[in-house]
């Protein structure tokens, strides 16, 4: 909810949403149209003044001769315009990530992937460097500090050494930091089983980072610690007001990877200690105080619903490209304390390229472990629909499901790409999904396709 | 009823919308991609350098490692400083096709992840020929490409070739 509507009456804040919502989509295809389309290509001598070579190394203090900034400074952006037909179904509702209000998304189907985001860079000295970077797309946490992804400062102790402190990427893919720019990857959306259902961009605290290599192999890794706040949603029906936020402090990631002239391989690990931040938590405990002499277990069931919890991620990826080719897959492993994702989840991408076009196709799973092992209720105690209802619940908390993607990318002219991306899922049934149904009934496997048309730009 | 035309008006502004989008992609100068440069080429490339660096010559993963930003460093030990045309130029297009044999959107993507992560910059990009020449020759870490029409050129702008290239 954009906050200034807060203040306004119950009577008055629905028109209040209401009307910002029109501004947003308002202000995306004005922004599109202006940037994306008009500008061309205004700024781009102005965006590259820095001949910086390395993905990770001093930037050098050279000089642009027409950079509107300073000598020292870029000012760059990058946006996605796209339209899905999120209402093409009357019980699912899809989404990019499961920090999307499905609601919000169904009423419009502009929403689901269109985003702008706003770079500025600044080379302060030999040593130092900052990056802030600003985006705008729908998603739950709606304060102005939610839709900034980066805010960092760096320091380059050596040819080898940086740490960077702030808000910055937390690696734990591929895209971790990227994926808001559509234009840098092939598809309209990363695989959403993959991609969808880790609600973070970025974390605040201290990254350490090292890259070595030489011409023919280009080695980093890095080391995060800090803390990581989101709002998201499993189901698909909560509006951003009623969403439960968490919270993970500490969390401690560490990424390595090497890259030759066709390979690409990165290997990442994460400890994640949550916090959830339950609205109904004294609900929830009362419920526990009553049931708990009757069965013992529900103590257990209300500690894993209420979760100060550890989630353990690793992931493997491999890049490989050759020509015209590309080939992309990546791994990933959960096993988490509390009661939601469990399992593993991946995807396998290829694409060909010939001249501007570039089809593709992605396969992507997800496989949660389904089992719920909680100890049935006494007989006789009537409490046999609650266990019911847990079960049914925990299931509907986690993903099986698979999918295939069909894609084409068209670069038409530089720095701009129009997508075109068609998704097929098949759904188990006893499983969840952030393309979740709105009665969220599980009860069978479905199949559902939603295509999507994108443009995306740099400037 | 107004939930069914409200849905409808949904349907056609988002068709229109689309269509709009296939327009401006259809209408937007096609031609900026392969514009035409200042000099026709035959297909060679010289990789250029200041005249008095201490480098003769450098092979083609050296200097695609320099232009893609995987390396910093030229050999020796200098930070070095690449240098770029346009990104509409038809050199361009056409030099990283000969360096790496990718698409140039393939290349222009591989910036936006660097860039947009905060991590990289691509080269510094400059309005010609010329202007690439006048900025090497004032850095003696300095690299760029220009086509062979240059070649003629170089040792009166004080620049040299260290690696020749040819279009595959």
């Amino acid at each position: 909810m954009p906050t200034f509507c807060r203040f306004f009456t119950l009577r008055l804040k629905p028109l209040c949403l209401k009307v910002m919502a029109k501004v947003t989509v308002r202000t995306m295809v004005l922004t599109t149209l202006l940037l994306g389309g008009l500008s061309g290509h205004v700024s781009a001598d102005s965006a590259s003044n820095i001949p910086s070579n390395n993905a990770s190394n001093i930037p050098s203090n050279d000089t642009s001769d027409d950079n509107w900034f300073g000598d020292n400074w870029q000012f760059n952006g990058f946006g996605t315009l796209s339209y899905t037909r999120t209402d093409k179904y009357k019980d699912r509702i899809p989404r990019r990530n499961m920090n999307q209000s499905g609601i919000d998304l169904e009423k419009n189907g502009f929403l689901m992937d269109s985003r702008f985001g706003l770079q500025i860079k600044g080379q302060l000295n030999d040593h130092w460097s900052v990056v802030g970077q600003i985006v705008a797309r729908e998603q739950l946490a709606n304060h102005l500090e939610d839709h900034i992804d980066l805010a960092f400062a760096r320091y380059q102790a050596s040819n080898e050494w940086q740490i960077a402190i702030g808000r910055q990427a937390f690696d734990l893919f591929f895209l971790s930091d990227h994926r808001n720019t559509a234009y840098s990857y092939d598809w309209v959306r990363p695989p959403t089983e993959f991609y969808g259902f880790m609600p973070y961009d970025s974390f605040d605290g201290v990254k350490l980072i090292r890259d070595w290599g030489d011409f023919d192999n280009a080695w980093h890794w890095d080391v995060s610690v800090g803390n990581i706040k989101a709002k998201f949603d499993l189901d698909v029906l909560t509006k951003s007001s009623d969403v439960d936020s968490t919270k993970a402090e500490p969390i401690y990631g560490s990424a390595l990877s090497w890259q030759g002239s066709q390979w690409r391989v990165r290997a990442n690990v994460a400890i994640l200690k949550f916090e959830q931040e339950l609205d109904d938590r004294d609900e929830l405990n009362f419920l526990a105080e009553h049931i708990g002499p009757i069965w013992p277990e529900f103590r257990r069931v209300a500690r894993d619903i209420e979760g100060n919890s550890t989630l353990r991620y690793a992931s493997l990826g491999a890049s490989w490209t050759s020509g015209d080719w590309k080939v992309q897959s990546e791994w990933n492993i959960i096993d988490a304390d509390f009661i939601t994702v469990n399992g593993q989840r991946g995807y396998v991408h290829v694409a060909r390229r010939w001249q501007a076009w570039q089809p593709f196709v992605t396969f992507g799973f997800a496989h949660d472990n389904q089992r719920v092992d909680y100890k049935p209720p006494p007989r006789g105690a009537g409490l046999e629909f609650i266990l019911d209802d847990v079960t049914h619940t925990v299931q509907n908390m986690r993903h099986n499901q698979h999918s295939f993607s069909l894609g084409v990318r068209w670069d038409f002219t530089p720095q701009k790409a129009l997508k075109l991306q068609c998704d097929r899922f098949y759904f188990q049934a006893d499983s969840g999904s952030i393309h979740g149904r709105i009665d969220l009934r599980y009860t069978k496997d479905e199949t559902r396709s939603w295509c999507t048309a994108s443009y995306d730009w740099v400037f | 009823m107004m939930t069914i035309q409200a849905s409808v008006q949904r349907t056609v502004l988002a068709k229109l919308f689309f269509l709009g989008l296939l327009l401006l992609g259809l209408l937007l100068p096609a031609g900026s991609h392969l514009q035409a440069d200042e000099f026709n080429n035959d297909g060679s490339w010289l990789v250029v350098m200041h005249l008095d660096s201490d480098l003769t010559t450098l092979s083609q993963k050296q200097v695609m490692s320099l232009f893609l930003g995987r390396a910093q460093f030229l050999p020796g030990g200098s930070r070095v400083k690449t240098f770029d045309f346009p990104v509409d130029s038809v050199f361009r297009a056409n030099f990283y096709h000969a360096l790496t044999g990718k698409n140039i959107a393939d290349i222009d993507a591989y910036w936006a992840r660097l860039r947009y992560s905060g991590r990289a910059s691509p080269p510094q990009v400059l309005e010609d020929g010329e202007a690439i020449m006048k900025k090497v020759s004032e850095h003696k870490t300095a690299l760029a490409y220009l086509p062979s029409a240059f070649e003629h050129s170089l040792a009166d702008k004080g620049l040299k070739a260290v690696l020749t290239m040819r279009n595959p």
